[in-house]
């Protein structure tokens, strides 16, 4: 009987294997670097830094510079790399060594079978996003200047809708390609470019609303308003990352189709 | 020809014609285009972001701070391009369980390293060179950005970060032959590039931590290939020529060590 269980079950179970797996360790390891490695960084930024940050979010708070750093040197990184090696398995690595065959032979289609994958490979994503905010909330507040635990948590959970987003997109697009290595390389380059363009509209405020079509904007919205967040800040993007995620994952289940084994 | 009498010059030969190209045409269009990008779009920043980026990698003017630029046009699709092929060498073969039908043919394991990984690296320079003519011509045709780079130091500094990417990528070959995912392999590579980036983004936060150590900001700071940029105009072209035979180097000592272990 294929129902709802047994895909919940199935997706637990890919995640769980997911989470053992070395490149999982890899990247769990360099999250903690970045996390122990930051307040370093920060320790005694020049006064052109904190000027130029300041007039950019319109707070000069120590904690905008630290969220800046952090979100746009940390966080936008690792959501344009860890998602593509995470998700670059998805239903190719089972065709390339030949268990798709196998997994033909069982009640589940492929569209159903990419859901799956892809929202295991969310699922990691978010345990090693979590983890490495948590770890954080332990570390920072003793290392950085005006830390604020809340507003640092909520600006984040936006960020991770970004993250979960990063991961359908990658995986939709390597399925897309039907190469993985092609696949990992042009999602690298487009979520590169995602990410190099994400805050551009805070620093070239006319451009700000043509920026909103880039869902890793959206993701750092929380910059623009860190002195008061609240679900009128915060709900309206996750909303539409939300949706904008459900679609890719979608279109990748609509592609998956065509994958033979 | 008896197939225990090819040698690693017919073993070249035979993976270069069947060596990817579309990749790596893709990737020297996204240099070029990245190029065009920062030389049409740069410019239009508010003058406060031109600043702060001309201030924190102490550059003297608006072409410092496009040719920066330029130079992570040029370096990020030439790494990562490589990074790619790198799963054609072992990595992906492994997998898929081809590496020992591959290597039971008449072939020495350090010969299909080679084979593999040479062109591959070939196709990166090539991305990396492209790239760098590109943003040597934007340098040319951009009037008006001030005179602290010129074409030529571009087109040095270029060549200088694609001979770097060829040789990192050549020494990842030897840490390759000995994984079995492909894909913690180019969580690794990633690795590095960033390890060869985060001195640059250090200079921006902590300049102080470079201070009365010139010699080593020199050697760890991409910015420096600009301050340097009369040296960066036979710098780069050397590093380029001495990169292919470390290249090959590498390759070997990668291959031997696929031989040595139990990578099987």
């Amino acid at each position: 009987m294929i129902g709802k269980i047994p895909m919940v079950r199935l997706t637990l179970l890919d995640l769980r294997a997911t989470l053992r797996e070395r490149k999982t360790w890899l990247a769990a390891a360099m999250m903690i670097y970045a996390v122990l490695s930051i307040p370093v960084l920060l320790a005694n930024p020049p006064e052109h830094v904190r000027e130029a940050i300041g007039a950019w979010f319109s707070d000069d708070d120590p904690f905008a510079l630290f969220m800046f750093v952090w979100i746009d040197l940390v966080m936008n990184k690792a959501v344009a790399f860890i998602p593509v090696i995470l998700a670059a398995g998805v239903v190719l690595r089972e065709r390339d060594t030949g268990v798709l065959a196998i997994l033909a032979a069982k009640p589940i289609t492929m569209s159903r079978y990419f859901v799956i994958r892809t929202l295991s490979a969310i699922g990691v994503m978010l345990t090693l996003y979590v983890g490495t905010q948590l770890l954080g909330l332990l570390w920072f507040p003793s290392r950085i200047p005006g830390f604020r635990a809340g507003d640092f948590l909520a600006a984040m959970s936006l960020h991770a809708f970004a993250a979960a987003f990063a991961t359908a997109f990658a995986a939709t697009l390597i399925v897309a390609v039907g190469r993985r290595g092609a696949g990992a390389l042009l999602a690298l380059v487009v979520l590169g470019i995602l990410v190099g363009m994400a805050l551009v509209g805070f620093y070239q405020p006319a451009w700000y609303t043509w920026t909103l079509a880039n869902p890793l904007t959206l993701g750092a919205l929380s910059m623009r308003a860190l002195g008061h967040l609240g679900p009128g800040v915060l709900l309206p993007p996750m909303l539409a990352l939300s949706v904008i995620t459900a679609l890719t994952i979608a279109v990748g289940a609509r592609v998956a189709r065509r994958v033979e084994a | 020809m008896r197939p225990d009498t090819l040698t690693l010059a017919d073993h070249l030969r035979r993976e270069w014609r069947i060596t990817p190209r579309r990749g790596p045409t893709i990737m020297a269009l996204v240099g070029v285009l990245s190029v065009a990008f920062t030389h049409l779009v740069l410019p239009l920043f508010p003058e406060r972001a031109i600043l702060f980026m001309q201030r924190g990698f102490r550059l003297e003017d608006l072409a410092g701070v496009l040719v920066l630029n330029d130079l992570m046009a040029i370096y990020f699709p030439t790494f990562f391009v490589g990074l790619a092929g790198s799963l054609g060498v072992v990595l992906m073969s492994r997998e898929e369980h081809r590496l020992e039908i591959l290597l039971a043919k008449p072939v020495r394991a350090a010969d299909l390293i080679a084979a593999r990984a040479l062109p591959m690296l070939a196709m990166t320079a090539g991305v990396g060179v492209a790239t760098s003519l590109a943003a040597a011509i934007a340098m040319t045709l951009h009037a008006g950005i001030g005179e602290s780079v010129t074409a030529i130091g571009t087109l040095g500094a270029g060549l200088f970060l694609t001979a770097l990417a060829v040789v990192l990528l050549a020494a990842l070959q030897i840490l390759f032959v000995r994984l079995r995912d492909p894909f913690t392999g180019i969580l690794l590579g990633s690795a590095v590039w960033f390890m060869t980036s985060i001195p640059t983004a250090a200079l921006l936060y902590r300049p102080d931590a470079f201070a009365g150590r010139e010699a080593l900001t020199d050697l760890v700071v991409v910015p420096s290939l600009l301050w340097h940029e009369a040296a960066a105009v036979w710098l780069g072209p050397l590093a380029l020529l001495v990169a292919a035979p470390l290249a090959v180097l590498l390759t070997r000592v990668a291959g031997r060590t696929l031989e040595r272990g139990d990578a099987l």
